[in-house]
């Protein structure tokens, strides 16, 4: 009985946060546009005029590619850190970060994603170059 | 046309707003710029994603007997999609605690309040529905004892240009074979095969030493005619094979080239024949052809 109070407490609790995180949704603006998803979710089938709903999708999206951006930046930072020495002195003047397709793979493999790119596919010339040698 | 419709495409399109959300996203993280194919990649799995979880939360509104979704599906298709990486709870498959108290949910609260609102670079155009087709039903049309739902009759004039286009397809459709005698040999044979202009009466002849050689007197030796004669004579009115062997192949081709300039006098050669008694030809026959 007790144990059963709690819970429903509890569960009061939750449906408070719920509404108010949906609430919250409303005045929310997304990275992904509203229109975006309205259309990726017609194409799938996908009914609801709430627009709390789809603002919920899109923070979903928003999370995942932004976890997986991040485990990718933390790949690309790995990655920065490992280089001797000498090269990372050059390095310490550009801190630029570049989402490559190497730690986009690894970060995306987490995820279930099975990503295989071409190992020697050059999308500019500089591709094959180390990222740090590139401006010289 | 081509380059119209790659602009306008609207998948190309929800792919190019795509990218740049996650363009916006990945700057947001921290990266300063990226790969042209990675960003690539990482916008085909944005969208793989979003299609992943409306079809997975339809699917789930459907299976319970409805065709809009609600949270309830929304959660259970987050759940699905999140249960790759794990989350907290996801142990609990008999539902103790309700769909609505998920993890999944609560992280996404956290995470709308950590992260700081970054909107869409531009606004974008929603797009205007297509404008409605008129469909002129059967009702329009005048007609009351047909449903509502069926498609109009079409008009009368197509109707009725269709069916002069078959008459004359049916009066007009025929092969034409001419045979050419070159140097005594039968070189030639053309097939002509399609709409011909409407005319009164259609002639086909066939048959060795028919053509215009005959005209002029040469008929040559040399010359295997294997006249076949196994045409289809559907109440005499069409004939179609016969098959003339040549033995000279240098003839052949030196016919080839001749056959086109030699078309049109070819014709009226043959007319002549026609006109001329079907007795007089040896080695041919001649059908008359008329319309019905």
């Amino acid at each position: 009985m007790n144990n059963n109070q709690q819970s429903s407490e509890g569960r009061h609790d939750d449906d408070a946060a719920l509404s108010e995180f949906l609430a919250s949704l409303m005045d929310y603006t997304p990275t992904i546009p509203d229109e975006l998803v309205e259309h990726y979710l017609a194409k799938s089938g996908f009914q609801c005029p709430d627009v709390r709903l789809i603002r919920l999708v899109a923070v979903a999206t928003q999370k995942f590619i932004a976890e997986v951006a991040n485990d990718s930046l933390q790949h690309c930072k790995a990655r920065q850190a490992s280089i001797i020495k000498d090269k990372r002195d050059k390095q310490q003047k550009d801190k630029r970060t570049i989402l490559t397709m190497e730690d986009l793979s690894k970060a995306l493999r987490e995820y279930g994603v099975n990503v295989k790119h071409q190992e020697y596919f050059a999308d500019s010339p500089t591709t094959g170059l180390d990222p740090a040698s590139r401006d010289e | 046309m081509n380059s119209q419709e790659s602009e306008t495409d609207p998948s190309k399109f929800a792919f190019a707003v795509t990218r740049i959300a996650t363009a916006q996203i990945c700057q947001s993280v921290g990266f300063t710029s990226a790969q042209r194919s990675a960003l690539n990649t990482l916008t085909d799995v944005a969208a793989r994603y979003l299609r992943a979880l409306a079809e997975s939360a339809a699917a789930s509104a459907a299976s319970s007997g409805r065709t809009q979704s609600n949270l309830c599906d929304v959660v259970r298709a987050l759940e699905d999609l999140g249960s790759v990486q794990g989350f907290r709870g996801a142990w609990d498959v008999r539902r103790t605690r309700t769909l609505l108290a998920s993890p999944t949910l609560v992280n996404l609260a956290k995470f709308v309040e950590c992260v700081d609102e970054i909107p869409f670079a531009k606004p974008v155009p929603r797009c205007c529905p297509p404008p409605e087709k008129r469909v002129t039903t059967s009702r329009a049309a005048g007609v009351s004892h047909i449903p509502n739902w069926l498609p109009a009759f079409p008009r009368r004039e197509i109707i009725n240009v269709k069916e002069t286009e078959g008459e004359v397809e049916r009066s007009g459709f025929g092969i034409e074979l001419c045979g050419k005698v070159d140097g005594g040999c039968l070189v030639g044979e053309k097939m002509k095969v399609g709409l011909l202009e409407k005319r009164d009466r259609v002639r086909f002849k066939m048959g060795f030493g028919v053509g215009r050689g005959r005209v002029k007197g040469e008929v040559g030796e040399g010359i295997v005619g294997v006249d076949l004669r196994n045409g289809v004579c559907r109440g005499g009115k069409r004939v179609s094979c016969q098959v003339y062997g040549n033995v000279d192949g240098k003839d052949t081709e030196d016919g080839k080239k001749r056959k086109k300039s030699d078309v049109p006098r070819k014709r009226r050669g043959m007319k002549k024949n026609v006109v001329a008694p079907p007795g007089n030809q040896d080695n041919g026959f001649l059908i008359d052809h008329p319309t019905r």
